[in-house]
């Protein structure tokens, strides 16, 4: 059993949100009174995106997808957002350079970011955590583990 | 029209070209045949492209119907909110080949307990995939079916993938190699490594980092291979390369070990110095200023390069000899290095001589930097 985190997460909902603005949308685990913590990610795989966010939503987890860099950045600073997922190899922008701007100036500064990436050599890592990166997670990856990590972000922060 | 028979007599030349111009009269009334042909076969083949493309289509809105009705069931099972006998029974028996590439896409994605869970998911279904990845006529068949099994069904057909490696067909073979290496168990990457070597001479160039890719599990096999003096060289060379590609420290200084303590061949002593400047550590100088008077050119040129990444004033004396050498590819190679370390002066000094020298750093100074 994980620790109770800041946002109360339901059962899955057997029908997905609808797609649209997630400012309009009702917030997942409202019903008790809190808001779902939103996550952003930065993906342009569709299947990826698939498994992160039904694994995600599922525990509760309010979550948007951006398939490249350019709109995961203009998302990140123009929304509010508990945390970030960010793959690496996107068209436009790679995540690197995504989480470097991000770092540079507000309000990306103190965003959580969770690198989620198939470069798995110990410089492209380091290179992650050097830019700023709270936490890194390579592919193929487990869903179960990504929750956890996410979770403990969010508790951290 | 002027026919034959109306040309006047006595005036050939007139004749001739009355004549060719009968033969355009034959050559323009075939013109009409001709184009009407030709656009029979234009219409042709069009409608043939478009019948291809509808049925391309088709298939891909079946497949998307398919997957769009599998990924629900599939993702949920991973969160284990459904049961596999539930899967089970929304695959339709001729469905059983897509929905395994389905699952092998996923399954390239996923870890842990969730990449158990699909290989749970396709079991029932991999056995008459096996059999198509032996039997199949067709080699892009085999290995559709060797990559399919790998993803989804690896430890059961472990055989059949490590014997694939040995396959006849380039595509087969090269197929199961990358699935192996990409696996990366001890076992399997030393089997690889030394098939590898024994089947082709030029393994080395023929699998370049970038085209076989060793998994993350397979670094402990690669550095105890590398370390061995008993292993083939071309096997060493082999797990050098993979190393550098990943970027592994710890292997950076089993390279160094083996440059300081053993006097390897020159392919091995030319992957380990790329290493070793790849690291831009240097604790390895030591390691490498050796190399430098190599009588090997290749080795001699990688030990310089490495010096130009990683090394200090106290190797321009090094280098300047280095530049002074018959072999003006060892010339060019030193001269570079010490441009890289700054030492652009001695250079130009240099260029404004006469001796071997001068002409290297002449043609350095000028190029674009």
């Amino acid at each position: 059993m994980h620790p109770p985190t800041r946002s109360i997460r339901p059962q899955a909902s057997p029908t997905p949100p609808p797609e649209g603005d997630l400012l309009d949308l009702p917030a997942r685990g409202s019903s008790r009174g809190e808001i779902a913590d939103r996550i952003l990610h930065a993906e342009d795989d569709d299947l990826n995106a698939a498994l992160v966010r039904h694994r995600l939503e599922r525990e509760g987890f309010d979550v948007r997808r951006c398939g490249d860099g350019e709109s995961a950045l203009a998302e990140a600073r123009n929304a509010s957002y508990s945390l970030a997922i960010l793959d690496v190899r996107m068209p436009g922008l790679d995540g690197f350079e995504v989480l470097r701007r991000l770092r540079s100036s507000p309000p990306g500064v103190s965003l959580p970011v969770l690198m989620l990436t198939s470069l798995d050599g110990e410089p492209d890592i380091a290179q992650g955590f050097g830019l700023g990166a709270d936490d890194y997670l390579t592919k193929p990856f487990s869903p179960t583990e990504l929750v956890e990590r996410v979770r403990k972000l969010l508790d951290r922060n | 029209m002027t026919g034959i028979d109306d040309v006047p007599r006595g005036a050939p030349q007139c004749r001739r070209r009355l004549r060719l111009t009968h033969e355009h009269e034959v050559l323009l009334g075939a013109f009409p045949e001709a184009i009407a042909l030709l656009s029979a076969l234009c219409v042709l083949v069009a409608s043939l492209a478009l019948g291809l493309r509808i049925q391309n289509m088709r298939n891909a809105a079946r497949w998307r119907e398919q997957e769009e009705r599998w990924q629900p069931l599939v993702l949920g099972c991973l969160a284990g909110d459904a049961a596999a006998s539930e899967i089970h029974a929304a695959v339709g028996p001729g469905e059983r080949g897509r929905f395994l590439l389905y699952l092998a896409r996923l399954a390239r994605r996923v870890d842990g307990p969730e990449r158990q869970m699909l290989e749970r998911l396709a079991e029932p279904f991999l056995e008459g995939l096996a059999r198509r990845a032996g039997r199949a006529i067709r080699p892009e068949a085999r290995a559709t079916a060797l990559r399919t099994l790998g993803a989804l069904g690896y430890a059961a057909h472990r055989d059949l993938l490590r014997a694939a490696v040995s396959a006849r067909a380039p595509v087969v073979a090269a197929t199961a190699t990358r699935i192996v290496a990409a696996r990366g168990d001890s076992d399997d990457v030393r089997e690889l490594l030394r098939r590898i070597s024994e089947a082709k001479p030029n393994a080395a160039d023929a699998f370049p980092p970038r085209s076989l890719f060793f998994g993350p599990r397979s670094e402990p096999a690669l550095r105890e291979v590398l370390a061995s003096r008993s292993a083939v060289p071309l096997s060493r060379i082999l797990a050098a390369s993979a190393l550098l590609a990943r970027g592994g420290a710890e292997a950076v200084e089993v390279a160094a070990r083996v440059l300081r303590e053993e006097s390897p061949p020159f392919e091995l002593a030319t992957h380990l110095l790329g290493m070793l400047a790849a690291s831009r550590d240097r604790r390895h100088l030591p390691a490498i200023r050796p190399w430098c008077a190599c009588a090997h050119p290749e080795t001699a040129c990688a030990a310089l390069r490495a010096l130009g990444r990683l090394g200090a004033r106290e190797d321009v004396p090094l280098l300047a000899e280095a530049a002074g050498q018959p072999s003006p590819w060892i010339g060019l190679e030193a001269a570079r290095a010490l441009l890289a370390l700054g030492e652009e002066p001695l250079l130009a000094e240099w260029a404004g001589g006469s001796d071997a020298r001068a002409a290297i750093a002449r043609e350095l100074l000028g190029a674009p930097r």
